[in-house]
């Protein structure tokens, strides 16, 4: 069982990712591997929570390579078919798929917060350097590239906070 | 027997998602139905017969909750079992679901074998209730052997 709000929203994101996408993500310290800070990213998926504390984004934050992968997955598809339109919808349910199931663990009675509909952006000139280091920033590797994730407004979720102190 | 699923959800793609997987979960299906919320599932059911309805919760213009109040205060259609797939794994919102007579309550992520048994469920209760509400009692063959999954 999860200690820590880290292990439980790590264990959240192998849990979304294996089962819904068919991609195997580890943290940068369980995979032995570290990002490269000069890596674009390519797209970013947000999505609101408004708790009793804050109200702020959840942030994921793809590579390229990694971000068709996961789409391509998704909808069972050949790469050769995919769009953009639909690799941005499928990166916006891993978004509410990823938080949603973070919470229904964090907040079984739905007290805690609630959560908008995602959004998915196309990033110009950002690079993985720019959100690692980031205190509430933790970096995904898979085959296929990296992930990276602000969560820090999950830290705001009363419950949790009462909770586990 | 083949079943006429409906799916409800706002993004396409998790609708062709829904459909994939229901399609690899074994479970016969006569034809999908679509809707991008609940809005345009009653209309859609106004010239159709589903047999199950696969909603999702949080949609715009109406919800998958609204939606599933809307058909249990509707004479032709409160027979119809609505399974809800959501991210909101939360036990309060399973709840409210279960008050409001969903017939059951898919989690994302969520694999076929789940849609499978899930629906499976719904069907068999819903087919037992009609047969209760609507025929004497048979006096052969039960649920399992009418439900040719």
């Amino acid at each position: 069982m999860a200690e820590t709000l880290q292990q439980l929203l790590c264990q959240t994101v192998a849990e979304v990712y294996e089962t819904m996408f068919f991609t195997y993500l580890e943290t940068a310290e369980e995979s032995g591997y570290t990002p490269d800070p000069a890596q674009v990213v390519f797209l970013e998926a947000a999505i609101g929570l408004h708790t009793k504390a804050k109200t702020g984004e959840v942030h994921f934050y793809y590579s390229e390579a990694l971000a068709r992968h996961i789409a391509t997955n998704f909808l069972g598809i050949d790469a050769s078919q995919q769009d953009d339109s639909r690799m941005r919808d499928t990166l916006g349910e891993a978004a509410n798929m990823t938080v949603g199931s973070l919470l229904g663990k964090l907040d079984p009675q739905a007290v805690c917060g609630t959560l908008t509909m995602p959004e998915v952006r196309q990033l110009s000139g950002r690079t993985m350097g720019d959100f690692l280091g980031q205190p509430d920033t933790i970096a995904f590797h898979s085959d296929f590239g990296w992930l990276l994730m602000d969560y820090g407004v999950v830290k705001t979720c009363s419950k949790y906070q009462e909770e586990r102190g | 027997m083949a079943f006429n699923i409906m799916i409800v959800d706002d993004s396409e793609t998790m609708r062709t998602v829904v459909k994939k997987v229901v399609s690899m979960s074994g479970v016969a299906v006569g034809e999908f139905l679509e809707a991008a919320n609940g809005r345009e599932a009653l209309e859609v059911l106004e010239g159709a017969w589903v047999d199950v309805i696969l909603s999702d919760i949080n949609m715009p213009e109406m919800s998958g909750i609204e939606l599933l109040r809307k058909i249990k205060q509707n004479e032709v259609l409160r027979h119809v079992p609505v399974i809800l797939i959501t991210t909101e794994a939360s036990q309060a919102r399973m709840d409210e679901a279960a008050s409001c007579g969903a017939a059951g309550y898919i989690k994302k992520p969520f694999v076929p074998e789940t849609i499978k048994a899930v629906l499976l469920d719904a069907l068999e209760k819903a087919y037992a209730q009609r047969m209760q509400e609507e025929a004497p009692p048979a006096e052969s063959g039960g649920v399992e052997e009418n439900l040719d999954f």
